[in-house]
């Protein structure tokens, strides 16, 4: 048997072959024994792997798989519409951006002197959210060891 | 050789082209400048460590690992316990914005986001359930200072965990 | 005033037409139920867990996006699963194939590799536990290529035609011929393979 003809055995199988051709393949894997092996084979194939494809779970806790998806919701949502640009604002941009970026650049190159220095803002964890009622946190902070603990207390 | 562009041509220059070619000049300027800012910004490089606090002495079986000294001599200051395991330890490399989920058991997981350029969010995931949400900020933990979770060990009577995040040294 | 929708005992009909007017419970009911099977389609396909997760979660926010563009044509979950597979393959293209992949794809371009795999005759399912065959069967998916595996997930699990594999595919109906061809003849030897293992 060639390609062409193994290929035709296996299309014939899964009902891809245009009526015309589908009789001729339909006698050749009954009548030639390759053809008809080659079906047996491609058959029981076939059919152990339907409806036996291994389940699976998410490797991950409901709320956990979720809160990704949800922040990702969240953030497209707050993302404003690009508008249009209006005649106007061409016009800036030929004749008044090459300026603009000028004095830009010198923000971006003058702007860290200026900037506040973080090495001396206080350093304290903010607790956002504890959503469970039957969980209770205490948050301290020990100067001596250099540490932020959170205690959860499962009640 | 050089040629030198007419008066004409630099007018039609300085008319059609430079004002295209100053722009793009320009924005490659501003470009170069934000990305090495942003360079700097860069990736936020965590250690997290689970840690099973105890008075019993270190268990034959299973492969705990001692804590580092210097962290254990800081939890054994502030808690009670004598010992302290190391579970499990993992490091995690967060860019600016994404979350990223590190398990550190079957009933302990964290979500860590490098929220902004100053904090750093934690999520907590307790057997599944969203524990506990808090932020700790990031010069805080370049300066050395350890975030700790912790908890009683339920299956344990006495014991503790511990979540130890750190910066991870280069 | 309107019923609140209980959400776990809502139709999946109900949940996406909440959904479609921006109710986000409802979204997530919608993914707390499908979700496993979603992840696992993705899992059949990138065969990496951490991928599958992240693919995964990717689908729902897209499906979400697109909800309004959902009008029943299918069931949800098919619809969602149509969404995930398009983002493995997307994201499978951009991968680099390993030299197991290219050896494979030109074997089975050249014709010769299932040339000398005999026709296997034994079933592979004969006397199985549906389990220990789901097994078998995972294993043996594990071992094929992406090209081969994915065509194969495409037509024997997901059930599409030639031409919409080939469609999604980016490929000719006779490429993706060939590559169901082999990777069936390939999946053939595996299980008797490891039936044989199995063997006392």
């Amino acid at each position: 048997m060639n390609r062409e003809t193994e290929l035709g055995v296996q299309a014939w199988m899964d009902g891809e072959l245009p009526p015309t051709e589908a009789a001729s393949v339909a006698t050749l894997a009954t009548s030639d024994p390759q053809a008809a092996a080659l079906l047996a084979e491609l058959k029981h194939t076939r059919a152990a792997l339907a409806g036996n494809e291994l389940e699976r779970a998410v490797p991950a806790s409901r709320e956990f798989y979720w809160s990704r998806i949800q922040r990702e919701l969240e953030r497209l949502e707050n993302q404003p519409a690009a508008p249009r640009r209006p005649v106007w604002l061409s016009w800036w941009m030929r004749f008044l951006a090459p300026a603009a970026i000028v004095a830009v650049l010198a923000l971006v190159l003058f702007t860290p002197t200026f900037a506040p220095s973080s090495a001396h803002r206080t350093v304290h964890p903010a607790e956002i959210e504890s959503p469970l009622d039957d969980v209770s946190v205490l948050t301290f902070r020990s100067e001596a060891e250099r540490m932020t603990v959170v205690w959860v207390n499962f009640q | 050789m050089t040629t030198v562009p007419s008066r004409k041509a630099l007018r039609g220059l300085a008319t059609k082209g430079w004002l295209p070619a100053c722009v793009f000049l320009a924005c490659c300027c501003a470009a170069g400048l934000a990305g090495a800012a942003q360079a700097q910004a860069g990736e936020l490089n965590l250690n997290a460590v689970l840690i099973w606090g105890t008075d019993e002495a270190k268990p034959k079986e299973g492969s705990y690992k001692e804590l580092d000294a210097k962290v254990k001599k800081k939890l054994c200051r502030i808690f009670r316990w004598k010992n302290y395991f190391v579970i499990k330890e993992e490091k995690i490399s967060l860019a600016p914005k994404i979350a990223k989920r590190l398990k550190l058991s079957s009933k302990c997981e964290l979500e860590l986001k490098y929220a902004d350029d100053d904090t750093v969010e934690i999520k907590l995931f307790g057997e599944g359930r969203w524990t506990k949400t808090f932020k700790q900020r990031i010069d805080a933990l370049k300066n050395g200072e350890l975030a700790v979770l912790a908890g009683d060990d339920k299956d344990k009577y006495d014991d503790a965990w511990f979540v130890v995040l750190s910066v991870s040294l280069p | 005033m309107s019923k609140k929708l209980d959400y776990p005992s809502s139709s999946d009909q109900e949940l996406v037409q909440n959904a479609q007017k921006g109710d986000m419970l409802a979204f997530e009911e919608l993914v707390a139920r499908h979700r496993d099977k979603v992840y696992a389609r993705a899992f059949s396909m990138v065969r990496n867990e951490d991928e599958a997760v992240d693919l995964s979660q990717e689908a729902w926010v897209k499906g979400w996006q697109r909800l309004k563009q959902f009008h029943g044509q299918a069931s949800f979950l098919t619809w969602m699963t149509r969404i995930v597979i398009n983002l493995c393959l997307d994201h499978l293209r951009k991968q680099k194939r390993g030299r197991t992949e290219s050896i494979e794809l030109m074997d089975e371009e050249i014709g010769g590799v299932e040339r000398q795999m005999p026709v296997v005759t034994v079933n592979p399912t004969e006397g199985l536990e549906r389990a220990e065959l789901r097994q078998r069967i995972d294993r043996a998916l594990n071992q094929l290529s992406y090209a081969h595996r994915t065509v194969l997930v495409l037509h024997e699990f997901e059930q599409l035609e030639y031409k919409e594999v080939a469609n999604r595919m980016g490929c000719s109906i006779g490429t993706v011929m060939s590559r169901l061809f082999y990777a069936r003849r390939k999946m053939a030897v595996l299980l008797a393979g490891l039936r044989d293992e199995q063997k006392p």
